[in-house]
């Protein structure tokens, strides 16, 4: 691999996995915000 | 309970020789002291058989087979099969070593959960050696003679002796919710509760012989449920497991439809799930409260439910009751007004020496009768206990008969001379009780349920308007002659054409810390109104000496609460608002109207009835010392020491915990991005960049190294202004803290990792364009690439510690655990790189000197990128400055303070 490969990939693959790891929690977040039936006050995670 | 009038004339009534105990063998006198103790011995300690726990084993085999470890254990037997038996084994390993973990959080939490409980035991109304005393409720024993007043849990199967307008709430055995009006001879059972009225009766069955333990028997045992921020993490987690199986499943097939062997395809799949799943989360959450939990106890506030201690971190609005809570619950005569004229009494506490002044001083025997029907109809005692004088049963009632004996009436010989032939004990509807003795009726209560029924006595009206405007609680004593029979009619027919003795007029100073707390939590933007029963006089005099009510501040009665749900919440969602004369209904209806205002409210109580409003705000606060049991179970929080103060440092140390929580979320998430990145290379370079670091790397970092600084984060001490922000409406998991892991701090760490990786290849000689090489310069570099990950996490473990100082303000010191936890990475980072059994295992060797120093730069990088960000986020105050409650401030506290903004001035 030349240097600008090395660079470009190594670059994406830390984006990638930037985007990933922010994709898979904020979806989880969010599925549990949607599930969640507080039944007072303001309670728990999110 | 009351506000105006005696709470129980139990004791009182014992005294008098209820008609009905009479027949019964010892129940004027109880069991003496030594009889007790030889059945207590004989007959075992009045305890529930302690239902048949889960097993250990069986929690640890949970542990072991929850939905995390079940895809454990798949992805491990899924290597075996690949023929990958070492990263099986080590899967494996690391499913028992997490579980073990888990097992024992769990068991500390658990334990502290039981410790806290045995903090407030249950307390019972016993006579023994014929006085009234209390006892604990485990050393009842067949034959006591318990005396019941509302409030009461009935804590073994009585039969009921004497019975006063007794209500019972039987829904625990029966579910009935409408109460049960039991008679003479009718047994009460253990778990039930005394709704209103009082009754005297004989315990027939302690301990497992109850009807209650019969039942409890029957239920299976069970696993208390999970609390509901542990629900959602749980789902959280399970939602991450989800997605991450799927992108590796989707990944898998990708890699296989590109030529990728299988076996690679696998190991990209399973890092991808290893490096997502946050697997050491939940039980560092549950710690993290249980600490919480315990450091609440230390301060006298009783945590019900774990949950609790994040609710409170965001109170909003605090309800609270004034006698007790804001003032000393210490009553004390200041003053008497009476027809013939008015008396000035100084005293200290519930001394019995007072200096009494009598104005005209003929008017002194009119005084001595005055305070001797008011000690008639009192049930409270003063005593001398280690050379203190205290009050025994309500202060208010004390207080009365420390005025008698001020006055020179000696209250024990009165009663014995002139013995009570009726009583009508105190209800919340009347106001007002009664006492039948020597042809006389006595009244005292509360001077607008007296004055009506009184012969008019010229004066009194202004007199009582004059005593109420200065802050005093008011009573009113009357009398009547009733000749010798017994009184046959009802209390309300009894209690008519009453003449007025006087009015009495005591003072209850505010608790020492109650200003503070109060100005503490307008800093901390929490709203505080009074809510109270008492008189709006005496209440708005309260309010203003601990600084609530300021300037014009108004004083609303419940009466005049608006109708409208709507209208009242608008009317009473403002800070330092005095509710007097409130009854009960109006206090939920005040709980619900706040909650529907998007207000996280927390409702102190301590009657029977203010149980369904405790149970509607978000946080139910409940009196420990005056509190009633009924009060008590319906509480998320139970004040041992009844005081304000200690609700507002609750507050505090449950926002300590929320933003600690905050703290290891970032932490953990952090090196998510640099576990999982080399995979991602790997893939888009087609195989051709080699993996930094593998799927047992990951593990050791998710499960060996990053542990012990995360538990450290969870116990960070409350910083010193955690109560000068705004409540956090914030969410755990948020924008914010996404951006700093993932989109900062995450990527600077991947950076260094990977270019640590390549440096160990360019100091041995490859350039750009040759092939990677491998065997020992591949073990060299994945060895860096693990150092680099480690490094950055420790210089993460100081950043999180604020979301707004650079990491060399937060002071060094200030967690003292965090330094041992680094110690600990850092050993743990020289076991896996320098023992070779763990280097082998791992896929790695002691990086060169290139590699090492490259990866020595994830310290400054990450501090560097931390502190950037933290002065960006400085410049934006509506986005990002407002610091995290229980933020360590270190030195530069001032320097460094953000601007605030208040979400309610906005």
């Amino acid at each position: 691999m030349g240097l600008g490969e090395v660079v470009m990939v190594v670059l994406a693959g830390i984006l990638v996995a930037a985007g990933l790891c922010w994709a898979v929690v904020a979806i989880a977040v969010r599925h549990s915000d949607a599930a969640r039936r507080a039944p007072r006050g303001r309670r728990g995670l999110t | 309970m009351g506000a105006d009038g005696p709470s129980s004339p139990a004791a009182a009534a014992l005294r008098a020789g209820t008609p009905g105990t009479a027949g019964l063998p010892g129940a004027d006198t109880g069991l003496t002291t030594a009889e007790a103790a030889a059945r207590l011995a004989t007959d075992g300690p009045n305890l529930l058989p302690v239902p048949r726990q889960v097993p250990a084993w069986r929690r640890f085999a949970a542990e072991l087979l929850h939905f995390f470890a079940l895809l454990f254990w798949v992805a491990g037997t899924l290597a075996f099969v690949a023929g990958m038996p070492e990263l099986g084994l080590a899967v494996f390993a690391v499913i028992v070593l997490n579980g073990i973990f888990a097992f024992m959080q769990e068991q500390r939490a658990m334990h502290a959960a039981e410790r806290l409980r045995d903090l407030l035991p249950r307390q019972v109304t016993v006579v023994r050696d014929g006085t009234a005393c209390h006892v604990r409720a485990d050393e009842l024993v067949t034959g006591d003679v318990v005396l019941l007043e509302g409030g009461d849990r009935i804590s073994a199967d009585l039969r009921l002796d004497a019975v006063h307008g007794l209500a019972l709430d039987t829904s625990t055995l029966t579910g009935e919710s409408v109460p049960a009006h039991p008679m003479v001879g009718d047994v009460a059972y253990a778990g039930c509760f005394v709704v209103e009225g009082e009754a005297s009766a004989t315990v027939v069955a302690t301990g497992a012989r109850t009807r209650l333990a019969g039942i409890a028997m029957l239920t299976a045992a069970h696993r208390p449920a999970p609390t509901p921020l542990r629900r959602e993490l749980d789902r959280v987690s399970r939602v991450i497991a989800g997605v991450a199986i799927g992108i590796g499943v989707v990944f898998f097939g990708v890699a296989l439809l590109v030529g990728t062997p299988p076996s690679d395809g696998f190991l990209f799949a399973v890092g991808v799930t290893v490096a997502v799943v946050p697997c050491g989360l939940l039980p560092t959450v549950t710690l993290s409260l249980a600490n919480g939990a315990q450091r609440m106890a230390t301060r006298h506030a009783l945590v019900r439910h774990l949950e609790a201690v994040e609710t409170l971190g965001s109170t909003t609005f605090i309800c609270t009751d004034k006698t007790g809570t804001l003032t000393q619950n210490q009553m004390a005569v200041v003053e008497i007004w009476m027809p013939q004229g008015r008396a000035v009494i100084e005293g200290t506490g519930y001394e019995p020496l007072a200096v009494v002044r009598c104005e005209p001083s003929r008017a002194s025997s009119a005084l001595s009768e005055m305070a001797r029907v008011a000690a008639r109809c009192s049930s409270g005692r003063a005593i001398e206990e280690n050379g203190r004088w205290v009050a025994r049963g309500d202060p208010m009632e004390a207080a009365l008969d420390v005025l008698a004996r001020r006055v020179g009436v000696d209250p024990d010989l009165d009663v014995t001379t002139v013995p009570e032939t009726r009583r009508f004990p105190f209800d919340a509807r009347r106001r007002r009780m009664s006492v039948a003795a020597g042809g006389w009726l006595l009244v005292k209560g509360a001077p607008d349920a007296v004055l009506p029924r009184c012969i008019p006595a010229p004066g009194a009206d202004e007199a009582l308007h004059v005593l109420a405007s200065r802050g005093f609680r008011v009573l009113a004593v009357a009398c009547r002659p009733i000749g010798h029979e017994l009184v046959a009619q009802s209390a309300d027919d009894a209690e008519r054409g009453l003449t007025l003795l006087g009015l009495i007029a005591l003072e209850d100073p505010p608790r020492q810390g109650a200003a503070g707390a109060i100005a503490a939590c307008r800093r901390a933007g929490i709203r505080v109104a009074m809510v109270t029963g008492d008189h709006p006089e005496t209440a708005r005099a309260i309010a203003r000496e601990v600084g609530l009510l300021v300037g014009d501040g108004s004083v609303v009665t419940g009466s005049e609460l608006p109708e409208d749900d709507e209208e009242l919440g608008a009317a009473v969602d403002r800070d330092g608002l005095v509710i007097a004369r409130v009854a009960p209904e109006d206090k939920l209806r005040i709980a619900q109207a706040l909650r529907h205002r998007g207000h996280v409210v927390a409702m102190t109580g301590d009657g029977v009835n203010d149980a369904p409003a405790l149970r509607e705000a978000a946080i139910g606060v409940a009196m420990g010392r005056s509190g009633t049991d009924v009060a008590r179970e319906a509480a998320d929080l139970v004040l041992l020491d009844d005081d304000f103060a200690t609700i507002v440092a609750a507050v505090e140390q449950g926002r300590s915990t929320f933003a600690n929580i905050r703290r290891f979320l970032t932490y953990h998430l952090t090196d998510n991005v640099a576990e999982l990145a080399p995979f991602v290379v790997w893939v888009l370079s087609a195989r051709n960049f080699p993996l930094a670091i593998g799927v047992l790397q990951v593990l050791a970092l998710d499960i060996g190294t990053d542990i012990l600084p995360a538990l450290a984060l969870g116990a960070e001490p409350p910083g010193t202004h955690v109560l000068e922000q705004p409540p956090t409406r914030r969410h755990l998991l948020d924008r914010r803290l996404f951006a700093r892991a993932f989109g900062l701090l995450g990527p600077v760490e991947a950076t260094v990792e990977l270019a640590a990786f390549l440096a160990v290849f360019v100091a041995m000689g490859w350039r750009p364009g040759q092939s990677f090489p491998h065997g020992s310069a591949l073990l060299a570099a994945s060895g860096a690439a693990f150092t680099a990950v480690v490094l950055g996490q420790v210089a993460n473990a100081f950043a999180c510690r604020s979301t707004i100082r650079p990491v060399w303000k937060v002071g060094w010191t200030r967690n003292r655990l965090l330094l041992g936890a680094l110690v600990a990475e850092l050993a743990m980072l020289a076991g896996f790189l320098y023992i070779p059994p763990l280097a082998d295992l791992l896929d790695q060797a002691p990086p060169s000197w290139a590699g090492f120093a490259v990866a020595l730069f994830a310290v400054p990088a990450v501090v560097l990128a931390d502190t950037i960000h933290k002065r960006n986020a400085r410049r934006q105050p509506r986005h990002d400055a407002r610091e995290e409650p229980g933020e360590a401030t270190g030195s530069a506290r001032t320097a460094d303070r953000p601007r605030r903004t208040h979400p309610g001035r906005r």
